[in-house]
């Protein structure tokens, strides 16, 4: 679906239209669904911030006004799971030796994932991630942002960021082989 | 390969709880949808409703010099039907031998004025 589609749906939602609703679901429910699982780690945590989603995107479908109805819904999405995690139990791990440790810009899913059955592995893992990690890492590679802007959400510097995604990665690898 | 890794199954149910949870939002957008377009449509008769009064006022100042003549030729033709109706009174007051009288009379003038001629 392209984003006019999705721009022509979002102004029939928010005339109330419950067929145009249905479709916007359709198509971005598991995006949605996924990353707010990936952020918190829990289904049904991911479950609620799904829900809590879909309904600021219909009370909100008037004043959309953005290039991409996708990225505003997964925005959202995006927001809610980290409010989540602030509000509650928000890991702080990060012990002082590993900050001179820095991932390589180059950092890269695509060594782990050779096959689909690789996919369904990493995506397991990344739930067993402690919180910080997996925030990062899913901002990282979900929604392409920065080092400083992944800095900003969790408030850490950019280095502790790089460190944070380099220990994500050994984990990863490490679970991963443990599956294997 | 990212998105796919993002792209997850949802649970069981998940798009019924969804649809569900948002029911009543989508029911409040409709309701406040209708309720716009009915104001739309009571501004729309409102303005016509004003239209047709400022037309109707309009006719009227217009039509009223010619209402005043009109007015005035219907005065004017009661009084002439009150005055015929009073000769035809004071003629039937004339004794039967004067009209006769008078008819000759007004025989003999025509008769006087076909001479003349």
């Amino acid at each position: 679906m392209s984003d006019r589609d999705d721009e022509a749906l979002l102004r029939q939602i928010a005339k109330g239209d419950s067929k145009a609703f249905e479709s916007l679901l359709r198509a971005h429910k598991r995006a949605v669904f996924g990353l707010a699982y990936h952020l918190t780690g829990s289904k049904m945590t991911a479950e609620d911030i799904s829900q809590e989603t879909w309904i600021r995107v219909v009370k909100n479908a008037e004043s959309f006004k953005g290039e991409s109805a996708r990225a505003w819904i997964l925005t959202i999405a995006r927001n809610l799971s980290l409010n989540e995690l602030r509000r509650g139990k928000w890991e702080a791990e990060l012990p002082p030796e590993d900050e001179g440790r820095l991932v390589s810009d180059a950092f890269s899913f695509d060594e782990l994932m050779q096959t689909e059955s690789d996919l369904k592995r990493v995506q397991s893992a990344l739930t067993r991630l402690p919180d910080r990690q997996r925030v990062a890492l899913v901002l990282f590679l979900s929604e392409e942002r920065t080092y400083a802007q992944i800095g900003a959400e969790l408030e850490l510097d950019v280095n502790a960021v790089k460190a944070l995604l380099f220990r994500a990665r050994e984990n990863l690898k490490k679970m991963m082989a443990e599956a294997s | 390969m990212k998105k796919s890794l993002f792209d997850v199954e949802t649970p069981s149910g998940h798009e019924d709880r969804v649809l569900s949870a948002v029911a009543g939002e989508l029911a409040a957008r409709r309701e406040k949808t209708r309720a716009s377009r009915r104001h739309w449509i009571l501004g729309l008769l409102g303005g016509a409703g004003g239209l047709v009064a400022a037309s109707y006022a309009g006719l009227l100042y217009f039509r009223g010099p010619g209402a005043g003549a009109a007015a005035e030729d219907d005065l004017f033709l009661a009084k002439e039907i009150e005055e015929t109706d009073a000769d035809l009174e004071l003629l039937a007051d004339v004794p039967l031998d004067e009209a006769e009288d008078f008819d000759r009379f007004l025989e003999d003038l025509e008769l006087l004025e076909e001479e003349d001629v």
